[in-house]
């Protein structure tokens, strides 16, 4: 409310505050972010009006001489004329314009790129009926700080007592091979979902039906719904689809129904089998993992259902600490389970989304304060030609209006680039998101910029505009204006005050804070981003290889599981053999993880003194030829042997060089035994228990080197992989010559023809670098276009400032050098005073920076750091005395005589 | 002194807080919902907007402070709006003048062969 009126204010500000609050209160969370917009927009606009309606009101009654017209009189509002103006100053002073254009479109592109994505995808409109009314339900397991998504019988449970949320649905996305009677095999992303998801999206199906109820019976023949898209691809929308049986995995599959076109709940899925299983045999804990969502029922808040949902949750786990102790139920945002957005204790993410928004807001902040800086300095040096169009009959309204369109024009070019960047990023995004899914993109996510977002930022136009144009100008147009109408044209002057060194001495000291701490932020991605594989990633392919869970009809499911390992050893053995006889390969691996990523794993160390950061290495379970296939050789020591997998063989690992580099030094690795902790276990075994140690027996080279930061390279631990396979395999293949992907079409045939329920993945290594590395490219770019950003800007302000106040005393040291004053000595009072005042924003910006360090725990200094602050320091300076010399020297240029005569 | 059709015609701001106030004094907030409820759950203005003309209707005696409804527990952040004389002429006049409007349209849309009244 300090944008208005004081009577305004006075009247009816509380009365505004207080409904404010109270629509704040009564609208869902994701309605408030929805309306904050708009009620900014409000608030702008008619604080702007308010202000109108108060000059209009004392000019009325005649107090005009009095105040002076801040605002033209009606019609006199805007002109093109100001827009073309501004369009003419852009194209005047080009490196102003580029640096404010640059600053301004990287704030708005990574603040609207991130506010798009975020919204997109966490906060969408989800468009079902009632959308806004749907949520997710889900165990937090405070112990591990995890969700625990084995939870069918809680689901069932919920399901029985909850009254506030409807249609409780459980899903979970899986897939299955449809095996065509050609034999031809397609592997098919499915959802499995209780027949409730079809109640909760409320969409019926097209021909045929749905899923329900009975069909999730185990002895319930086995039945499937079918997307529009699928029917039309897959079966070439054949009329008479419904009632065909097709093969998936091991079952026979009638198709019972078609769903109409766009519908693809609760994800991104083309084709639904019920989730199957006997509510009055599952076991608490225990289970595949699900996804659990519902509706709010009629007039219950989202508050309401979460307090029942707790109770439930708080009752089940005093009644079972065994399995539910440490659990507490949660209800969130629909998309929050499905996106893995964690929500303990509240919803944090919102407000982490509302802090991070504010965050991106702040850059934009900083930025215009920057370029307002930058104004400032052009609009003091434009008082002599305002002051002219005061004398023609401009009012300071009028002038004030000209100077905000010329910064509008300014940031409406940077707010422009700066979303047409964003734009781009998050088409860039989505790609690599869709890469990423396997059923596309999620059905609520509408890729580009959304409305809350351009909403947001044309405010922050205009606000940005405000800050840029409008308070400089209010400061330029202020008393000295007058004064200024005495002198001649072009002579203008303005008082050199204690205003100008304390603006020389924020830009400095500001400069000198952020420009070092981008540039670290901006190293630190670079140096992450310079690790590389040492092997040749243009010949490697690699393959994940699972085999059906789901047994037959009639199969004992117990009997069926236990047969999982030894045919995962057929399918392996006969694939191996395959792969051998095949000319194009070179070497073949078999893993539980990929050889050349692994998952990151706490370690244990024997007589352990590692601190908490250290604990964090990759640990990959493969064959004794994992190592050979990626070239690598015993450093030290040996590689793994046939021996090594059995089960009663002594345990033992193989590290890379970056391992022993860290935890050894120049010490004997061989030897000392470690222990790698299994995920979801506990860090410290139990008192006086030892954990299995496993021996280091060798040493290899590291896989990924680093030139700039070998640190960075990660320790790796191999580990000889058992006997059991009971989840998918890694192959990863070496190929002789550069194209990898010819042999992935054989891998799929080999393993298909093994046994065609088998699931095959197959990406060569050189893709998967690509999509990784370019979702690491967009951090980078964004950081370096900051980076750039605040170097720029932070230059041209102190160049900008500091050349204003050398060039206001040019007349004076001409006078000096008229009157009979040495050069040499002109030019030290000039740079005397300079100095001083860099000195003192540099002292200020270095103190700043120390607080910083404190506060940071020494990141300010911390590796490049010191190099960077000095280089830092130096740029500033050189910039500022750059900006000194030039105009002194013009000044000493001046001739005397015509110094002499103007004043 | 003015007429009422010098006030011609409404903002729609400035209908809603007229057709709200016209039975019994409001406050800012009760005159929103009732707007809302009127437009299908959309105002079609925001609050600073309606803060905005309340003040300027009532420097033109449209509308005036008034005390709690006797029914109403008195908030003294609360402020009352009710109707004047010349807003309830205002109003009159505005509603005649739609009136105009909405038989015109009626008529012309029935010629041409539109929905029928």
């Amino acid at each position: 409310m300090v944008a208005y009126p004081r009577a305004f204010r006075e009247e009816v500000g509380q009365a505004v505050v207080c409904d404010v609050r109270r629509r704040a209160s009564e609208l869902p969370t994701l309605r408030v972010l929805a309306w904050l917009p708009a009620l900014l927009w409000s608030l702008l606009l008619n604080a702007i009006g308010a202000w109108a309606d108060a000059l209009r009101g004392r000019s009325a009654r005649g107090a005009t001489s009095i105040v002076g017209p801040l605002l033209p009189p009606r019609g006199q509002t805007f002109s093109w004329l100001d827009v073309k103006l501004g369009l003419r100053m852009l194209v005047k002073h080009p490196v102003m314009s580029v640096a404010s254009v640059v600053g301004i479109a990287v704030a708005v592109a990574i603040g609207a790129g991130f506010m798009s994505f975020a919204v997109g995808y966490v906060y969408p409109d989800i468009p079902i009926h009632e959308g806004d009314r749907l949520v997710g339900l889900e165990n937090w397991d405070v112990e591990r700080n995890n969700e625990e998504r084995r939870s069918l019988y809680d689901f069932v449970l919920w399901r029985e007592e909850m009254t506030t949320v409807l249609d409780l649905t459980a899903f979970r996305p899986s897939g299955r091979n449809l095996i065509g009677e050609d034999g031809s095999v397609e592997a098919l992303p499915l959802m499995e979902m209780t027949a409730s998801g079809f109640d909760l999206a409320r969409v019926p199906p097209m021909m045929g039906r749905r899923l329900t109820a009975a069909d999730e019976a185990p002895a319930a023949p086995p039945v499937l719904v079918v997307g529009y898209d699928a029917w039309q691809s897959r079966f070439a929308g054949d009329p008479d689809v419904v009632g065909r049986d097709v093969r998936l995995g091991n079952r026979s599959h009638s198709i019972v129904g078609v769903m109409p076109p766009g519908f693809s709940f609760p994800i991104s899925h083309q084709y639904w089998i019920p989730l199957v299983f006997d509510p009055g045999a599952l076991k608490r804990g225990e289970g595949p993992w699900v996804f659990i969502s519902g509706r709010l029922a009629p007039a219950v808040s989202q508050k309401e259902a979460h307090a029942e949902l707790s109770v439930i949750g708080a009752r089940m786990a005093a009644e079972y600490p065994d399995t539910h102790g440490t659990f507490r139920a949660q209800l969130m945002p629909f998309t929050y389970p499905i996106m893995d957005v964690n929500q303990q204790g509240g919803d944090s993410f919102f407000w982490e989304f509302l802090v991070m928004s504010g965050i991106f807001s702040l850059l934009l902040w900083v930025v215009c304060v920057n370029v307002a800086v930058l104004m400032y300095a052009r609009t003091a040096t434009r008082r002599g030609e305002l002051a002219v169009r005061t004398a023609l009959g401009a009012n300071r309204g009028r002038i004030l209006v000209q100077l905000f369109s010329e910064a509008f024009v300014l940031s409406s070019v940077g707010v422009l680039v700066g979303l047409g960047i964003a734009s781009l990023g998050i088409r860039f995004g989505t790609n690599i998101v869709r890469g990423e899914l396997p059923g596309g993109l999620p059905f609520w996510f509408d890729p580009g910029l959304q409305l809350p977002v351009l909403l947001g930022v044309a405010f922050l136009t205009l606000v940005a505009a405000a800050i840029i144009g409008v308070i400089p100008g209010i400061h330029a147009t202020g008393r000295g204006l007058h004064a200024e109408m005495g002198r001649s044209a072009g002579a203008s002057r303005t008082p050199m005050g204690a205003t100008w060194t304390a603006l020389i001495v924020v830009q400095v000291a500001v400069s000198v804070v952020a420009v070092p701490l981008a540039i670290t932020a901006g190293w630190e991605e670079v140096r992450w981003e310079a690790t590389s594989p040492v092997f040749d990633v243009d010949r490697y392919l690699t393959a994940w290889i699972s085999l059906e869970t789901e047994p037959p009809l009639g199969a004992d499911p117990a009997e069926y599981a236990a047969s999982l390992p030894g045919r995962y050893e057929g399918l392996i053995r006969d694939l191996r053999a395959a792969l051998d006889a095949e000319p194009l390969v070179e070497a073949a691996t078999f893993g539980l993880d990929q050889i050349s990523a692994g998952p990151r794993r706490t370690l244990l160390m024997e007589r352990d003194t590692l601190g908490a950061p250290d604990r964090v290495v990759r640990a990959v379970r493969v064959d004794t030829r994992g190592l050979e296939t990626m070239s690598l050789s015993a450093n030290t020591g040996r590689l793994l042997e046939m021996g090594d997998s059995d089960p009663e063989a002594h345990p033992v690992a193989v590290v890379n060089r970056a391992f022993v580099d860290r935890y050894f030094g120049q010490g004997d690795p061989l030897g000392r035994r470690l222990h790698v902790v299994a995920p979801g276990r506990r860090v410290a075994p139990p008192d006086g228990e030892e954990p299995p140690w496993s021996e280091i027996v060798g040493v290899v080279d590291n896989m990924y080197a680093n030139p700039l930061d070998p640190y960075v390279v990660e320790p790796r631990v191999y580990v000889p992989m058992g006997g059991h396979f009971a989840a998918p395999v890694n192959l990863t293949v070496r190929v002789a010559g550069k194209d990898p992907g010819l042999i992935a079409g054989r891998i799929r045939a080999i393993a298909t023809g093994v046994d065609p329920t088998v699931r095959v993945g197959v990406e060569t290594l050189a893709e998967q670098r690509r999509a990784s590395g370019a979702v690491v490219g967009i951090v980078a770019l964004s950081v370096g276009l900051t980076v750039l950003a605040v170097v720029l800007l932070s230059s041209a302000g102190i160049y900008a400032l500091m050349s204003f106040a050398v060039t206001q005393r040019r007349r004076e040291i001409g006078l000096r050098s008229a009157l009979g004053a040495r050069g040499v000595t002109l030019l030290r009072t000039v740079f005397l005073r300079s100095l001083r005042q860099i000195g003192l924003g540099l002292g200020v910006g270095l103190l700043l920076l120390l607080a910083f360090n404190v506060v940071s725990d020494g990141g300010v200094f911390e590796g490049i750091g010191t190099v960077v602050v000095v280089a830092s320091i130096a740029l500033m300076a050189v910039v500022a005395l750059m900006a000194t010399v030039g105009p002194a020297l013009k000044g000493l240029r001046i001739d005397p005589a015509e110094a002499l005569r103007t004043e | 002194m003015t007429v009422a059709s010098d006030h011609l015609p409404l903002r729609s701001v400035e209908l809603d807080i007229l057709l709200s106030v016209v039975d019994r004094a409001r406050h800012g907030y009760a005159i929103l919902q009732e707007a809302e409820a009127r437009n299908g759950g959309r105002a079609g203005f925001e609050i600073p907007t309606l803060y905005r003309a309340l003040r300027r209707m009532r420097d033109r005696a449209l509308i005036a402070t008034a005390d709690a409804p006797g029914n109403e527990a008195p908030d003294e952040r609360r402020e009352y709006w009710a109707i004047t004389g010349l807003g309830r002429e205002v109003l009159e006049a505005e509603l005649r003048r739609l009136d105009v409007m909405l038989s015109t349209g009626r008529v012309r849309l029935a010629a041409r062969g539109g929905s029928q009244p």
